[in-house]
């Protein structure tokens, strides 16, 4: 009984494995590279939906989480700390190992910060931004909460672009590998394509993991409560302002975390993964998956990432995922899951099991 | 000391006095009513009670701790629920898992053990889970406990609303017309729900149109008017009471 609500984390886990099986078998490694940044979209999404579907209040500027978790790990791995070893931090972060040193391809030697201890410092800095701006911002609510994100993102966007150490337009590259746990690497290395596959996938089951148990406890049901009626859960016990911003944070941290991992698997950052379309095309991916189906928006992160990634919608991107948004808004605003064909369907499958 | 005990209470909006020197005191135990007509500030006294507004002056005492301009959750883990005039369920949830919200206060698992479900928040679970069961089964609650509230028939959503504040077990329950819009024999069930409740020991503050439910039921009555009290006492007494009968019959010389 205590399992049942882990069932379907199984049946991820061997899709992605019997998936990379078949790609690998057929000959065709090279989807797994777009497979991984979809996994790595998906984190975002699948955070955006506890936010927005479960507890009921929109983002539209979870881009910027993404890129501030991104550029956090891309500044401080690609600056040169070999010359500043005098510095009593520099050489106290050089002494308990959390520097790396390597040479530059002209012999020169670099030493920069472990992508661990950037990764901490992405999550800590999300944290702090997630709650400075959560605590005014989540008091809005509809319209008011969702043109409040959306300037959020804007000033984020802007700050990427107009900042020297962020790489203004041209972004940041050369980012160095992240070497995950037992000395796999996390890289845009063809050959390590199985390897960051398996690494990214673990992270978002690691994450549908933690909301799964979330939304099935005591505070997952407060969250869902406050979607349904702020009034009548406050005057439950549910205390509206922290929960809320609670759930901003974990939502901000899941999106840090994944720019994190994608920005060390791609070696670089550009401004345009902090754009606005960008937060546009995760709510829209949130709202084709059904908002309060965990599931539902990581199979279509997934597969609307992926179809994006590889080039499928050209240059018409972006008015693709505007198109999807209006589409499902208007014809299927509980997602496409929810569809009346699909619940005869599944009554079907059912009838005939 | 008093177990609640409101002392000169007012609150208006803009030129409106809905709420003006108020003072009653209500016995562990009992049933207390409110009534009065419509606009007399019964639903504004309730809402000043569980903190949904903020009082212009006055003090409200519950044990002796002051309740006036807490917010409604802190009001809430001092034990004192309430239900709505005009239902308010949580239409995305399911039946059971509105009555599981009402173990809020009675509980403590925090966002960290809910997101990596530590072994020590799962007797509390199913401790929440057992109360609820027991509540779905006392409430005739159980056999639409899957369905979510806004497929049940009205009577059902106000008897939910009633078991979910219930399920909190508190000491003071609010109910805010409890059988508006119910047939007579929802309502019947309703006052037998209640007079259930008062005798385990759980206090009821009721505000309720219904006046045969009304003097069937509660212990004191206390009359509002125009924000002011007009007066209080048992059932007999408001029942004789000049002024009650002029505010709800008329005056003879009108």
């Amino acid at each position: 009984m205590k399992l049942k609500k882990y069932y379907p984390i199984f049946g991820l886990i061997l899709a992605v494995i019997f998936i990379q099986l078949l790609v690998s078998g057929i000959g065709m490694q090279f989807y797994l590279t777009q497979l991984t940044m979809s996994a790595y979209y998906g984190i975002v999404i699948i955070g955006l939906s506890i936010l927005m579907g479960y507890a009921g209040q929109i983002s539209i500027g979870h881009a910027a989480f993404f890129a501030i978790g991104g550029y956090t790990t891309a500044a401080l791995t690609t600056m040169n700390f070999a010359a500043l070893t005098d510095v009593p931090i520099v050489n106290f972060l050089i002494k308990t190992g959390l520097t790396i040193s390597g040479m530059d391809p002209y012999g020169k030697k670099i030493i920069y910060i472990s992508p661990w201890l950037s990764l901490f410092i992405a999550v800590i800095i999300t944290i702090f931004i997630a709650a400075l701006i959560g605590v005014p911002i989540l008091k809005l609510k509809g319209h008011y909460l969702a043109m409040a994100t959306l300037g959020f993102g804007i000033i984020i966007y802007r700050i990427v672009l107009g900042t020297s150490i962020f790489g203004e337009a041209d972004g940041i590259s050369d980012v160095p590998t992240f070497k995950f746990l037992f000395n796999f690497k996390i890289n845009s290395d063809p050959a390590l394509r199985v390897e960051n596959y398996y690494i990214a996938w673990l992270i978002v089951v690691i994450s549908i993991f933690i909301l799964t148990n979330l939304i099935n406890s005591r505070v997952g049901r407060a969250l869902r409560s406050l979607h349904g009626n702020e009034e009548a859960a406050n005057s439950m016990g549910v205390n509206i302002s922290r929960t809320k911003l609670l759930v901003f944070i974990l939502s901000a941290v899941l999106a840090s975390v994944a720019g994190v991992f994608m920005t060390h698997f791609n070696g670089g950052i550009g401004p345009a993964e902090s754009g606005v379309m960008r937060s546009v095309r995760y709510v829209a991916i949130v709202a084709v998956g059904g908002m309060a189906n965990l599931w539902g928006t990581l199979i279509m992160g997934i597969i609307l990432n992926y179809l994006s990634l590889r080039g499928y919608f050209g240059s018409y991107d972006d008015a693709v995922f505007g198109i999807i948004l209006i589409v499902i808004m208007l014809f299927a605003p509980d997602g496409i899951f929810k569809l009346k064909y699909c619940n005869n369907f599944i009554k079907l499958i059912k009838k005939t099991s | 000391m008093s177990f609640l005990e409101v002392k000169h209470l007012f609150r208006s909006f803009g030129g409106l006095q809905a709420v003006f020197d108020v003072s009653f005191t209500v016995k562990k135990g009992s049933i207390k009513a409110i009534i009065g007509p419509n606009g007399a500030g019964k639903t504004t006294l309730f809402n000043l009670i569980s903190g949904v507004l903020k009082v212009d002056s006055g003090e409200i005492l519950f044990n002796n701790v002051h309740l006036e301009n807490l917010p409604p959750y802190k009001i809430a883990e001092m034990g004192i629920s309430r239900t709505f005039q005009n239902v308010k369920l949580f239409n995305n949830m399911t039946v059971r898992e509105n009555v599981m919200i009402g173990r809020h206060t009675r509980s403590k698992a925090g966002f960290f053990t809910g997101m990596f479900n530590l072994p020590w928040s799962w007797k509390e679970e199913e401790e929440i889970l057992n109360k609820s069961e027991e509540i779905l089964d006392l409430f005739h609650l159980e056999e639409v406990a899957h369905l979510y509230p806004d497929n049940l028939p009205f009577g059902k959503q106000r008897i939910l609303e009633f078991a979910r504040a219930m399920t909190m077990e508190p000491e003071i329950i609010i109910l805010d017309e409890p059988a508006a819009g119910l047939n007579i024999h929802e309502t019947e069930e309703m006052a037998e729900l209640i007079t259930k409740i008062r005798d385990w020991g759980v206090t009821v503050l009721i505000i309720e149109h219904d006046m045969s439910l009304i003097m069937d039921i509660s212990d004191e009555i206390l009359v509002l008017s125009y924000g002011k009290k007009i007066a209080e006492g048992t059932p007999e007494d408001i029942q004789k009471n000049d002024e009650v009968i002029k505010i709800y019959l008329g005056d003879d010389d009108a």
